[in-house]
């Protein structure tokens, strides 16, 4: 067997743990290396040096520090549970859990997206007839939007000066009536959408010279 | 692996179901066995003390986990190694200089490498101070090194116990092993 090879299994020669088969190699080798020689001569002191190595004791008082550190931190969870029972009763936790889960639920509720609507713009002529239209929209009880705000009934739709593009919000039955009032104003407004609301109309002033398009054209 | 003892058994059974007076007597059986495991890893007494508490405590919280799979003796020494590797790594990242290098309460500082450090073979007496030589000597070995040569020649564990505690293959565990004992080797010649 070659020097690398046989040096790489002395450890396990030193303790006793190589496989017989690969003994007589190794012995073989060993007889001629002196190198070899020298380093299993070390690893076999080294080997006794440290088997006779006592083993260091933990000290005397080990156990009982033990104790009393178990009972400290024993002592440290019970009072940590006696101080969450004492500050958070269960009931307490109970209601405070119902009420995020009453409040996420009514939040969803009040933050419901609302549907497209599904028939074209009304378009109108000028201011009068866009105040009109809004006018028609606040007394069925629908909400006018503009720029995102809501609308109080009675303001003046314009913005910077000029009419506004503004939103209807409302439901069906509110649709039906508006669309009725919006007929008497000459604006042609379909049947509300089978779905169920709220629905978005969106009223816009007709550009100047354009062709008229109201949502039921 | 072997089927557990009865004694352990009774043992594991009494800990799982808390039993208090089994705690108190798996310290006294083990307590050695711990402590000079935690001392050879962590090389310093105060820590040894420390995780050899942490130890007990942690394998008291969780003996529910220990399936009798292993010799209740392996599964502390692998809970122990553990604890230890963790300990090393906090205090390396602390740049943690020895507080009480072991065995050696009268040799100068443990910096620089072994040889260097080391007194002259005419300085030496026989028989504690060889001791001291060795201590040193392992305790400068890396962390990798170390574990092997602790649990093997100073443990005298088998190598399957060892691949179980260190969780190593067979053959890494043997060429750490072999590495580290010519590095020890190297370093005590002047005085073997």
């Amino acid at each position: 067997m070659e020097h690398e090879r046989v040096s790489e299994r002395l450890s396990a020669f030193a303790d006793g743990t190589l496989d017989p088969a690969e003994r007589p190699a190794v012995e073989d080798h060993l007889g001629q290396c002196a190198e070899c020689r020298r380093d299993m001569e070390a690893l076999r002191r080294t080997l006794a040096l440290m088997r006779q190595l006592p083993r260091p004791a933990a000290p005397a008082h080990f156990a009982q520090a033990l104790r009393r550190r178990a009972r400290k931190g024993a002592l440290a969870r019970q009072r940590l549970l006696r101080w969450i029972r004492i500050m958070v009763p269960w009931e307490a936790a109970l209601v405070v859990l119902l009420v995020a889960v009453g409040g996420l639920c009514v939040f969803q509720l009040l933050t419901v997206e609302v549907t497209p609507v599904a028939a074209p713009a009304i378009e109108v002529a000028d201011e009068a007839g866009l105040q009109a239209v809004a006018e028609a929209a606040w007394q069925e009880k629908a909400e006018v939007w503009l720029q995102g705000r809501r609308v109080p009934p009675g303001s003046r739709l314009m913005m910077g000066g000029a009419p506004a593009t503004f939103e209807i919000r409302l439901d069906g039955a509110a649709w039906t009536r508006l669309r009725a009032r919006l007929e008497k104003l000459g604006h042609a407004l379909p049947p509300p959408p089978a779905a169920p609301g709220p629905f978005v109309i969106a009223v816009t002033p007709r550009p100047a010279g354009g062709p008229v398009r109201d949502g039921g054209d | 692996m072997p089927p557990l003892p009865v004694s352990e058994r009774r043992l594991v059974r009494a800990l799982q179901r808390g039993d208090a007076a089994a705690f108190d007597e798996l310290v006294r059986l083990h307590q050695h066995k711990v402590f000079g495991l935690c001392v050879r890893l962590l090389g310093d007494r105060a820590e040894a003390e420390d995780v050899a508490q942490e130890v007990f405590l942690s394998v008291f919280l969780s003996i529910r986990n220990f399936r009798g799979e292993s010799l209740l003796s392996t599964w502390l020494y692998r809970v122990t190694r553990n604890h230890c590797l963790n300990r090393l790594k906090f205090l390396q990242r602390r740049a943690f200089a020895r507080s009480q290098p072991l065995a050696d309460e009268n040799a100068s500082g443990a910096a620089g490498s072994a040889a260097s450090s080391l007194p002259r073979p005419d300085q030496l007496a026989e028989g504690r101070q060889m001791e001291a030589l060795l201590e040193r000597a392992i305790a400068e070995l890396s962390d990798e090194h170390r574990e092997v040569v602790v649990l093997r020649d100073l443990e005298n564990l088998s190598y399957e116990e060892i691949e179980v505690i260190t969780g190593l293959a067979e053959g890494t565990v043997k060429s750490r092993l072999h590495r580290a004992r010519l590095e020890l080797a190297r370093r005590l010649a002047p005085y073997l």
